[in-house]
């Protein structure tokens, strides 16, 4: 019961003993703990984005007759890589024209008839094979013409990619950066203490007696760090939200309270762990050297 | 505690000879003046006790321990036996002298009410009862030496080591000290005193180890205080 005693009398009073030095790390890995956030935050964003425009994409093709329309659809419906095919007739294609066009419609389409191709639309399980089953399609003799938006989704897909890579480099700054921040501050602190180290040393305390007020002190500030960053964080994605929907109405980006939730979580256990493992790292080295005999 | 130290020889680098072939018995129980010039490998000796230093040769072995064997993870407890008065008392200066003493106890996880107890026992033995709740810097160098040989004992350690106890105070508070020493000793702890104070040695005659330029030069039972060299 003491040791526990000693342990969190001795870590409140690191925090006050060094409160400016204390404060800083705080304010750093929060800092960093919030970049940290919001360029995952950003990746979410931008894989779900291409994720709903993907979820959207169909491939067009067009072909003059019901027959060349009907063996494509055969031919492609054993693939796995295909949701759904629908064919469209000339008729139902001009009824949506008409329908997308409203009241404007008698003024713009000419009398008479439409000659309109049939239509094959392909919904794929993956955007990402939209370029495959073009090429596939484009082979096909019945085919006139093909339309997707392909070149997007493999866009926004790199994109997403990207925004994912800078993410993670930005996770391993931030920890390098974090790690610095608590690993000074913790030597530091050890510093002023030397002298009681020494006599705690020599008094029989142990290491791991010695060495948990400084872990304790940095698994502390790394989790208060990320608390705040995780707060400051539900703010911006708030606002950022709020944005998106005004601004890009169709893109529907909101991000679900369970991916939040899971993105805190690994924030405050970066934090934490951030804190728990340079304070140990730099505790033991000083230790270490200490207790060696000359 | 009991103590062999055989053909013992420190040097520090990068040739700086501490102490040169050292051969010495300590019985447990036993009280001993080390006595020497300044640099003669006093303090040296008392290091290599609490093995905060190794030997370069030689051993040094307590209760049948060779220090130099013993693991890293054993040395706490090794500690706990031996209790340490410091020449510059090496108080904790944020502590009250009672929370200077305790702060042993709950190091070692001696449960809280016992180390109260324990406490309080020894600050009354070295008569700060009524100056416990002062800070290092509030007391005098005397009362600040007695809370360092209250923190020493606190733990009933088996061997006490005192570097200098008496350096810096006058001949009254020195005697005081002295006669605390005699108590420890008398109840069967085994007492290294290093010092230069010829007036308690003379007067409070044990066995002398005088050391001279590293080297053993002197044991002699109920010896007195004769530096080599002097004259």
């Amino acid at each position: 019961m003491g040791t526990y005693r000693y342990i969190f009398r001795d870590t409140c009073r690191l925090f006050f003993r060094h409160w400016g030095l204390s404060l800083l790390t705080l304010f750093t890995a929060a800092a960093v703990f919030f970049l940290l956030g919001g360029s995952s935050q950003l990746a979410l964003y931008a894989r779900k984005i291409s994720q709903n425009v993907q979820s959207s994409l169909i491939i067009q093709a067009y072909t003059q007759s019901e027959a060349g329309a009907a063996k494509v659809r055969d031919s492609l419906s054993s693939s796995a890589d295909i949701e759904e095919i629908r064919l469209v007739s000339p008729q139902e294609a001009l009824e949506v024209l008409r329908a997308k066009l409203g009241s404007q419609a008698q003024s713009m389409l000419p009398a008479g008839e439409i000659p309109l191709p049939w239509t094959i639309e392909i919904k794929l399980r993956d955007a990402s094979l939209s370029s495959v089953v073009a090429k596939e399609l484009s082979a096909m003799p019945e085919i006139d013409e093909i339309m997707y938006a392909g070149a997007l989704a493999d866009r926004l897909t790199k994109i997403a990619s990207l925004i994912t890579k800078i993410a993670l480099a930005i996770l391993v700054i931030a920890i390098l950066v974090s790690g610095l921040v608590f690993y000074n501050m913790i030597r530091i602190s050890i510093y002023s203490r030397r002298q009681e180290i020494a006599v705690m040393l020599l008094v029989g305390s142990t290491r791991s007696y010695v060495a948990s007020p400084f872990v304790f002190h940095g698994m502390i500030l790394g989790l208060l760090g990320a608390v705040i960053a995780v707060v400051l964080l539900h703010y911006g994605q708030s606002y950022i939200g709020a944005t998106l929907d005004e601004v890009l109405p169709f893109l529907h980006t909101h991000l679900q309270w369970r991916e939040l939730i899971i993105l805190d979580q690994v924030l405050l256990a970066v934090g934490f762990a951030t804190g728990w493992l340079y304070s140990y790292f730099a505790v033991r080295r000083y230790i270490r050297s200490a207790a060696k005999p000359l | 505690m009991e103590i062999r130290i055989n053909g013992l020889t420190k040097i520090f680098p990068p040739n700086i000879q501490a102490l040169s072939d050292i051969y010495l018995n300590i019985n447990e129980g036993e009280f001993v003046y080390l006595i020497g010039t300044t640099g003669s490998g006093k303090t040296t000796l008392m290091r290599l006790l609490t093995r905060e230093v190794l030997p370069t040769r030689g051993q040094v072995v307590m209760d049948g321990i060779d220090l130099r064997r013993l693991s890293t993870s054993s040395l706490p407890y090794f500690r706990r036996d031996i209790g340490v008065v410091f020449q510059d008392y090496k108080l904790l200066p944020y502590l009250s002298a009672w929370e200077n003493v305790a702060f042993v106890l709950e190091a070692c996880g001696v449960p809280r009410a016992e180390a109260r107890d324990r406490t309080d026992d020894v600050i009354d033995k070295v008569g700060l009862w009524n100056r416990r709740d002062l800070r290092p810097d509030q007391l005098s160098g005397g009362e600040q030496q007695r809370v360092a040989i209250a923190r020493a004992i606190v733990n009933a350690p088996r061997l006490f080591l005192a570097d200098e106890p008496t350096g810096n105070l006058d001949v009254h508070t020195a005697e005081y000290v002295m006669r605390l020493l005699l108590s420890i000793h008398a109840a069967g702890t085994t007492v290294i005193v290093a010092t230069h104070d010829q007036h308690l040695v003379d007067t409070y005659r044990q066995r002398v180890v005088e050391l001279h330029m590293g080297r053993l030069v002197r044991d002699e039972r109920e010896g007195r205080y004769s530096i080599s060299g002097d004259v």
